[in-house]
């Protein structure tokens, strides 16, 4: 069972404070001397219980562990039972994966077979595939704020970038690259990125007054558990 | 021996020539600018607004045969033992020519080109290198910078409809350089399932 799988795995994963610094490879810098909210430094600790998980991941993708903390706490709130593709329950169908996995290529980090299409056996799994799909988005693993931002905003899905796309006034506007303005990465990531709004309500459907994102992005937790 | 009757009637014969000549200049140059004055007009019932694009279909050479001939993942034979599902058959030839085709063009990955659509949207497309596709079968192309959500009521909903579907003849082009049929190969438009879903939408609404 993947979640048991998961459990054993987790109790192997050191507290916090002996988890050792991971330096990400090129120049990615956070703004020195952040102090962010206490409860989204909370979040983050929250996720340091899946360490050993992005660990492992990180070593077979080349993502640093903490970026791929801050994507599974925006799928999945870091629950060690949840997807970091798209946060539902480990062993679930992923609409994302559709049909296209087979018994016959199932190795780490692959999609299985199930009823109605594919899932996942585990965390791991699931880290693996987005480590690997983040990199895919830009083409390689990437290198610095820059190329997170717009990995990552492109891993959400362009359409929550808010530049041209919401009625009100935005100091990120215009973006100096893509995905400085996607809320995905930046929600509450500086002073700047304090205030930014969700595009899409639903499937198709813009919202209308636009509605203030309230969760914090993924390179703000990526930025505490860096730390 | 020419006569001056013949003279004339020669002369007659180039006066009428040069006058049709001026005829359809004067025909090409009104019909020319009562379009300019068409679009100006349409321009300024839109405030001049640099963002309004006008409506006009993309230039693609996509045919509703090519579009048939695409390969699915939904298609493609799957195995069940004991009733149980064991998903894609990767031995079934539509797999098996699909690992083929992606192969033959792994040195050519990745594909990275960005390009303004007539739409003046513009939009990025990737392929990724070879070890960062999905898996041997499948050819994933990335059209960035197309909003895949919009609602079909918006009016940046052809605007993005149209350059999506540039972008795709792209990749279209770029296969065809490498003598590769979208028959022989499975194409996964994005990766997102809204995306995919959007994408085939809008590659059917060319039909």
């Amino acid at each position: 069972m993947p979640v048991e799988a998961q459990s054993s795995q987790n109790s192997c994963i050191p507290p916090a404070s002996s988890v050792p610094e991971y330096q990400p490879p090129g120049n990615i810098t956070y703004p020195e001397n952040t102090t962010y909210h206490e409860g989204y430094v909370l979040l983050a600790q929250n996720c340091r219980k899946n360490y050993a998980v992005y660990e492992a991941a990180q070593n077979l993708t080349g993502v640093p562990w903490h970026i791929l903390a801050g994507i599974h706490n925006m799928e999945g709130s870091c629950s060690s039972t949840k997807s970091l593709v798209s946060g539902r329950s480990i062993g679930a169908l992923e609409p994302d994966v559709g049909r296209n996995c087979s018994y016959q290529d199932n190795g780490l980090g692959k999609p299985i077979p199930m009823a109605g299409g594919c899932g996942f056996r585990s965390l791991l799994d699931t880290a693996v595939y987005a480590g690997n799909h983040l990199k895919g988005k830009i083409g390689k693993v990437p290198n610095n704020i820059q190329e997170y931002a717009k990995a990552l905003g492109r891993y959400n899905g362009i359409g929550n970038a808010n530049c041209g796309r919401v009625n009100a006034t935005m100091p990120y506007c215009p973006p100096p690259y893509e995905g400085y303005d996607h809320i995905y990465p930046f929600s509450k990531y500086d002073a700047i990125h304090e205030k930014m709004y969700l595009v899409y309500c639903a499937d198709y459907t813009k919202c209308n007054p636009p509605k203030e994102y309230t969760r914090a992005g993924a390179l703000v937790i990526s930025n505490i558990l860096s730390k | 021996m020419i006569t001056l009757h013949s003279l004339i009637t020669k002369y007659r014969t180039y006066v009428i020539i040069v006058l049709l000549c001026i005829l359809a200049t004067v025909l090409a140059a009104y019909s020319y600018f009562q379009d300019q004055s068409f679009r100006d007009s349409e321009k300024n019932k839109n405030g001049e607004n640099p963002n309004i694009v006008e409506d006009f279909s993309p230039n693609l050479s996509i045919t509703p045969s090519l579009l048939q001939s695409f390969q699915s993942i939904n298609t493609i034979p799957t195995i069940q033992i004991d009733t149980e599902e064991k998903g894609l058959d990767l031995n079934s030839p539509e797999i098996i020519t699909s690992k083929q085709s992606v192969a033959s063009i792994k040195n050519a990955l990745p594909y990275n080109k960005t390009i303004t659509t007539s739409q003046g949207l513009t939009v990025e497309i990737l392929i990724p290198p070879y070890d960062l596709l999905e898996n041997e079968w499948t050819l994933t192309a990335h059209i960035f910078g197309v909003d895949y959500q919009v609602p079909q009521s918006d009016p940046e909903y052809q605007k993005n409809m149209y350059s999506f579907q540039e972008a795709a003849q792209e990749v279209f082009t770029f296969l065809q350089e490498h003598d590769i049929s979208p028959s022989s190969i499975i194409i996964q438009w994005g990766d997102r399932a809204f995306i995919q879903e959007r994408s085939s939408e809008w590659l059917y609404l060319l039909e």
